[in-house]
């Protein structure tokens, strides 16, 4: 999170690469859920 | 406060040209629109035609059941009626419902000009209606659709025909679109509040959506591992459920579980969220407890990860097991209790009125109780054993559903409805809707309360001739509770077409950012930041 002063200025550049840098983020962190998942079984032999 | 103003050039080179000027023309605009308010009426829509198919499927079950035997349908279409009501009011009524709301709401809360992604925002709209096609056309497919019940386990969810796979593809469809809606709300909400918009000072809706923006993330992934899994199980040879591999089936019921029941949570916390803007209008006084209330939400969506397998007493886990996921669950009951201990506070020697939206929200507050009073008593586990896969189940988490959920919708929606449209609409007839509602919400579901305790099954499209009288009075409620929803749509449709203009604020003990706006709304709003002042602030006390 960045600090609230600079957000919903009007710098757009700023904000887009915070907002791009949050929104990877996120979507790296929902990708290793999803993997982990799987991988946790898969080396367990189901159990 | 106010930043300079530079942008105008700095925008039109990329992205700045649908920043100011409105739709595209005709259907062609709804397709490729990425306002956050367009959106979110799109969500909004297309939550409550899902609403009425799910409904409708739920009459062909209360229809079935309204007599002992079989009358109207086949077995195993009953079993994928009751399962596609399910995923339909889950997946496509309830949670694009609040995701609906979410768009509408956030930016105009915080004092941002849209959604942080909103490009991403379009597609995670428009991923919704194939996967709806996905879901009800499986139902037309060799085999129908999958009848497993929305929990989908195996071994049945392994060896069914291409009406399941539909299925696996439709939830892998709409978690993405959930996980994307999730993304776009979270970095909208850290990166995008106005100056002096700070996390404490945010309005109750924003902080239960940015929690539940959390769970989502951390949830659906693990759902779509599962039914990954299950994919591969069913084509390509794998055994991780598969017991005649070697696979274990309960396995399944563990992870569906782990994001099962954060999933409750997902649904029931916007809801909260909603019912926080309602209650403390029309008390005429702020939220009570507005920091109890922040703490309140992020510990019952972190705790609600640590309970999954009071759903799953009765698979065999050791009683040490059961003993620990039944304080656990139990102990969500405090967060939950603080939350409502607030609301009732917040009434408390407030100058109450009773129009629609306070109605439904009351109603909610009522009927949510309910259900989670049920809640505790199946978190027992020596209770749970007795009451596993009866219709004290079903009966209970209707309560959460319909009444947390749905209750709260219809709250937000009567709510902001002015604001939206800029008319009033017909008070007279959302009263209507809520009385009929209410009481025949509760014609078809309390009865089921002594179904389950009486030990009728749930998910079986007959019964033993001793329960016949509690469904028939069951059946007629769900019958008048599903044509009651049609008085939603009719004031809906003829607040569009006209009505009283609304005022810029049309509830006078309402706070936030977006009372300050024009009703309606204008295409665009807070391009430039606001300025924040302490009456705008509903979180403020
Ligand atoms: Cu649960």
């Amino acid at each position: 999170m960045s600090a609230n002063a600079v957000e919903n200025t009007n710098d757009l550049d700023t904000q887009r690469r915070n907002n791009r840098r949050v929104g990877i983020l996120l979507a790296l962190f929902a990708s290793a859920v999803f993997v982990t998942v799987i991988i946790r079984q898969w080396v367990s032999g189901g159990a | 406060m106010q930043a300079s103003h530079d942008t105008h050039d700095h925008a039109h080179g990329d992205h700045g040209d649908h920043a100011h000027h409105g739709r595209a023309p005709g259907l062609m605009g709804w397709f490729t629109t990425t306002n956050h308010k367009d959106i979110g009426t799109m969500y909004l829509w297309f939550s409550f035609v899902m609403f009425l198919v799910g409904g409708a499927m739920s009459l062909v079950i209360r229809g079935e059941l309204f007599a002992p035997g079989l009358q109207y349908v086949s077995p195993e279409f009953y079993n994928q009626m009751l399962t596609l009501h399910a995923l339909i009011m889950v997946f496509g009524a309830i949670m694009p419902a609040f995701v609906g709301f979410a768009n509408w709401m956030i930016p105009m809360m915080v004092g941002a000009p849209d959604m942080a992604f909103a490009r991403m925002n379009n597609w995670s709209f428009w991923l919704l209606p194939p996967a709806a096609i996905l879901l009800t056309g499986s139902l037309f497919v060799p085999g129908g659709a999958a009848g497993t019940g929305w929990t989908l386990y195996p071994p049945l969810s392994v060896q069914m025909g291409l009406g399941m796979d539909m299925a696996i593809f439709a939830v892998h469809i709409l978690g993405m679109s959930s996980i994307m809606g999730s993304i776009n709300i979270i970095t909208t909400i850290l990166n995008m509040r106005a100056p002096g918009m700070t996390l404490m000072r945010m309005p109750m809706f924003c902080w239960t959506w940015l929690v539940t923006a959390f769970l989502l993330i951390a949830s659906m992934p693990i759902l779509a591992g599962a039914v990954t899994m299950l994919l591969t199980d069913r084509h390509f040879g794998t055994s991780f459920f598969n017991a005649a591999g070697g696979g274990d089936p309960v396995l399944f019921q563990h992870i569906f579980w782990f994001f099962g029941h954060p999933e409750v949570y997902i649904i029931a916390l916007p809801a909260f969220g909603v019912v926080s803007h309602v209650i403390p209008a029309f008390s005429r006084k702020h939220l009570f407890g507005y920091t109890s209330m922040v703490y309140a939400i992020a510990a019952i969506g972190l705790i609600s990860f640590f309970v999954w397998a009071h759903h799953m007493y009765v698979t065999g886990i050791p009683l040490t097991g059961q003993l620990y996921f039944m304080y656990a669950t139990l102990l969500i009951a405090v967060p939950t209790g603080v939350k409502v201990f607030n609301w009732i506070t917040t009434m408390w020697r407030g100058e109450l009125t009773f129009e629609t939206p306070m109605l439904f929200a009351l109603g909610f507050l009522f009927l949510f109780t309910v259900g989670g009073l049920t809640g505790l008593v199946l978190a027992i586990t020596a209770v749970d054993i007795q009451l596993q896969d009866t219709y004290y189940v079903v009966a209970h988490f209707h309560y959460v559903m319909v009444a947390g959920a749905l209750f709260s919708a219809y709250a937000g929606a009567y709510f902001w409805l002015p604001k939206w449209t800029g008319r009033m609409y017909d008070e007279a007839l959302g009263k209507v809707h809520f009385w009929t509602s209410i009481v025949f919400f509760n014609v078809a579901f309390f009865p089921q309360h002594f179904l389950g305790l009486a030990g009728m099954p749930r998910r079986i499209p007959d019964y033993a001739t001793q329960f016949t009288d509690f469904n028939a009075v069951s059946s007629i409620g769900a019958f008048g509770f599903g044509f009651s929803q049609l008085i939603f749509l009719w004031v809906v449709l003829k607040n569009i077409k006209g009505g009283e203009a609304a005022p810029v604020k049309p509830w006078d003990g309402a706070t936030g950012l977006e009372w300050t706006l024009p009703s309606p709304v204008p295409y665009h709003t807070f391009e430039d930041p606001p300025v924040i002042t302490e009456e705008h602030l509903a979180a403020a006390h």
